[in-house]
Formats: C-alpha cells, structure tokens, sequence
C-alpha cells in the first residue's frame, strides 16, 4: 500500500464508527448503511485530493455520506415511481409552529431510543440531517455548514424548526398512542 | 424593514412588526440554545423571551431535546467483515457491490507526490538515515538548544508536547492515538474530543487529548496530582486563584480536579474561560 493510502486510512479509521452510526440512523436497515458507509468511502478514496483541511475530515466524510444517500434515495424514488425528496414547505412548518405545551421533560423522559429515532426519521430530509449532525453528532454550526454546504444562518433556521417539529412528533405520538389505549 | 431591524432600530412597533419580530427570533432559538449566537442576537432574543410565552415553551422544549439526543447512544459495531471491504477500497480501489464501478486511485496532489517519492527510498534508508543524523548533529551543534520557556517542567513538557502536536500534520499520527473518547477530564461549550493517546508529564504516566475548540485546537493533559503539585509557583497560584495560567506564544491553563490536574495548552485567545469549564 502506498503512503497516499496509509494516510487516508489513518484519517479515516477513527471516524468508520461513528459514520456507521449516523447511517443507520437514516438508512431503512443495517445492509443499507453498511453499503452506504461502504461508498462513502470508495467516493473519499477517490477524492481524497480535493479535502484541504484534514481537521474537516468528519464533516468532509459526512458531506460524502449526504451525497450517497441522497443518490440512493433518487434512485429508489426513480425505481419506485415515487415523488423525489421530500422538501418542508411553510405550511407543514406552520401546522407544527406551536406545539402544545406540557410536561414535555416526563414525555422525552419515557421515550426510549427506538421511538426518538422513529419521530427523527419522520423528520424531512433537510431538518433530519441538521438535527442528527447537531444534537447527536454535536457538530458546531461551522462543521454542519461545511457538510452540507449551507451557511451558518440556514443551518440554524433548519435546526430551529427541525426541532419544533420533532418536538410535535413526539406529541402527536403520544396523543395517538393514548388514543389507541381508550376503549 | 425586517421586524429585528426595527427592533434594534429603537422604534415602537405594530402587532403587525411583532410578529415578524417572533418569526424571525424563533429562528434564532436553536442559536440561542447552542450559544452560537453574536452578543447583539442574543440580548434580542432574551429581550423577546421575556414577552414571548410561545418562545419560553420553546426554548425549554429544544433545550430539553438537545439535552436528550445528547445521550442517544453513538455507538454502532462495525464487523470485521465490514472492516476488511473497508480495508479494501483503498488497496483495490473498488467497492465490492455489482452496481457500483471500480474508481482510479486518488489524484495525487504535489505534496502526496513528494510524500511518495519519500516512500520509493524504501531499501535504501540505510544511507538517507546517516546523512540525516549528521544533518541533526551538524544542526545541534550550531543552534543553541531549545528551552521551553518555563520553570515549571510540567509547563514546559505540555508547551513541547503541544508544538509537537501543531508540527505533525494530524495528531492521531502520535502513537498509540485512538479516536473520539469520551474520557476527556474537562469539556466547555462547544469543545469536542478529536483523538487520544497515552503520554509523559514531569516524568510520569499522564493521558493526553486532542480537542477542537471553535476554530482551534488545543492539547489537554491528565496529570498526576503529584505532578501537578509538585512546583510552588503552582500551588501558590491555585491556592490565591484556584487555576495555575502560563501566558506566552502559546499558554497553558492548569487546574486541578478531585484525583488529578488538568493542563489545557493552545493560544491565549483560544482557552475557554475558567467559568465555561467543566472537570470530571
């Protein structure tokens, strides 16, 4: 193996995990990440030149992980006849704007990881990924911006209401899950 | 005029202005809460917090969701198969799944190609490796030796380990180094854990960090409490002061914790404050 490769491996390696990870939170089973990880890879190999900063490796793997889902996505979308990704418009974000309030601490309390990754991936596309990348992943602002490239302003706006729609998921779970238990 | 704008500009405004005002500063809100915010937004958003229970409900609710996907669990195994087809990409240069074509190797830019024309001396290291020890020699002999400038060695071994660290091209080339932990004995806002790895302070074991603080790096190092201790200027510093602060090109912040020090090495500019940091 040449010295090229060993650096990229070095810069790679600690980092295969935790793309796994953030794969197969978006992925409908573990094959679909493991093959989505796999890619993103073969894509960073091939354009390891292009990374200038090797400090943004995360986010640079990241961006390249973006790229190969959203490719796969299109395929299965062009496969199935389906509509392409889905995009929030404002009257989705304005059915969501206020959430009712209550004891949303003892609701996130009882959650467990499975339901909070059911109410994530309803999320659409752009405010799931901003969410993962922030409150998961605890990327700054900066870093999500570089991954996705979008300024730091968009990245806010996304996780802003990203949020407050999660937070409505997980209401409205819960409303739904009390109405199926009423005889 | 965007109702922010007429609100910094000191003017009253209609419900209609409010309005804008609430939309727009909602969308500050996870700025707010990820203290990612400039100091003027931020007096903004406190200001409209105080009028705004819509917000309020907001705030508590991203705050709280922030803090609960912060413990969502990150780990994921990875099998050693996976790990082999990883291994493999780069050695074949192809993805093992049918619907994908093989790729070339990398363009190999300038300074790949001299990293590279380094490895093709391979066999003959015997004759470069004495041209450079009496390179080093010659280099010894003439400069004067370098001194860390401190008097207190552990200042001066984490101020060394540090300017070894900003020479190597990534810090995970330090040996032994793993990625990501979560075992760093000090955190801050926004400061996250790059690589790890085991090292020397004052002559003892002591485990060192590699975080990313905003656009900076810096080094932190777990030390023995007996290390941390062990020079007066210290120990005067941190019984008046609580914290032991080394300025200069570079500084070193030293504080204890319950069973040992911690030295935090970057540029002045870019040590959190004492306030922000917390110990484990």
């Amino acid at each position: 193996m040449n010295s090229t490769a060993d650096v990229f491996q070095q810069l790679t390696r600690p980092w295969r995990v935790r793309l796994l990870a953030v794969a197969m939170r978006q992925a409908t089973n573990r094959a679909q990440a493991e093959d989505w990880l796999q890619e993103t890879l073969l894509r960073g190999w091939r354009d390891f030149s292009s990374l200038q900063d090797e400090q943004l490796m995360y986010p640079w793997l990241l961006k390249i992980l973006g790229r190969v889902r959203a490719d796969e996505l299109r395929k299965e979308a062009h496969r199935s006849q389906l509509a392409p990704i889905l995009r929030v418009d404002d009257q989705l974000l304005n059915a969501h704007e206020c959430s009712a309030p209550g004891p949303f601490e003892q609701l996130l309390a009882q959650r467990n990881e499975q339901q909070l990754q059911q109410a994530i991936s309803r999320l659409p596309d752009d405010f799931q990924w901003v969410v993962i990348l922030r409150d998961i992943e605890g990327l700054s602002y900066h870093d999500i911006g570089y991954a996705l490239d979008i300024p730091k302003g968009t990245v806010m706006s996304r996780l802003s209401r990203g949020r407050r729609m999660l937070a409505a998921n997980l209401l409205d779970a819960r409303k739904t899950n009390s109405m199926r238990k009423q005889p | 005029m965007s109702g922010l704008e007429t609100a910094m500009s000191g003017f009253v405004y209609d419900s209609q202005q409010q309005e804008a005002l609430h939309a727009e500063l909602q969308i500050l809100l996870a700025g707010y809460v990820d203290q990612e915010l400039e100091e003027d937004e931020k007096r903004q958003v406190e200001a409209h917090l105080v009028g705004c229970a819509h917000c309020r409900e907001d705030l508590i609710r991203q705050t709280l969701l922030q803090q609960r996907l912060g413990q969502y669990g990150q780990s994921a195994a990875v099998s050693t198969g996976l790990l082999q087809r990883l291994d493999a990409i780069v050695e074949t240069g192809v993805n093992n799944r049918p619907d994908c074509p093989g790729v070339t190797t990398p363009v190999i830019s300038k300074r790949e190609k001299w990293r590279d024309w380094l490895a093709g001396f391979n066999g003959h290291w015997g004759v470069l490796s004495g041209w450079a020890m009496a390179c080093v020699l010659l280099l010894v002999l003439l400069l004067p030796p370098f001194q860390p400038a401190s008097d207190v060695p552990m200042v001066s071994d984490a101020l060394a380990q540090y300017q070894r660290m900003q020479a190597s091209p990534l810090p995970l080339s330090a040996a032994g180094a793993t990625g990501p932990t979560d075992d760093s004995p000090v955190s801050w806002p926004g400061s996250r854990v790059l690589a790890s790895w085991s090292t020397q302070v004052g002559g003892e074991q002591a485990q060192a960090y590699w975080l990313r603080s905003g656009e900076s790096t810096l080094l932190v190092l777990r030390i023995s409490e007996a290390v941390f201790f062990r020079h007066p200027e210290v120990r005067e510093a941190v019984e008046h002061r609580g914290v032991f602060h080394y300025r200069g090109d570079s500084s070193v912040l030293a504080i204890p914790t319950k069973i040992s020090g911690v030295l935090i090495v970057g540029s002045e500019n870019a040590l959190p404050d004492v306030g922000e940091i917390h110990t484990f």
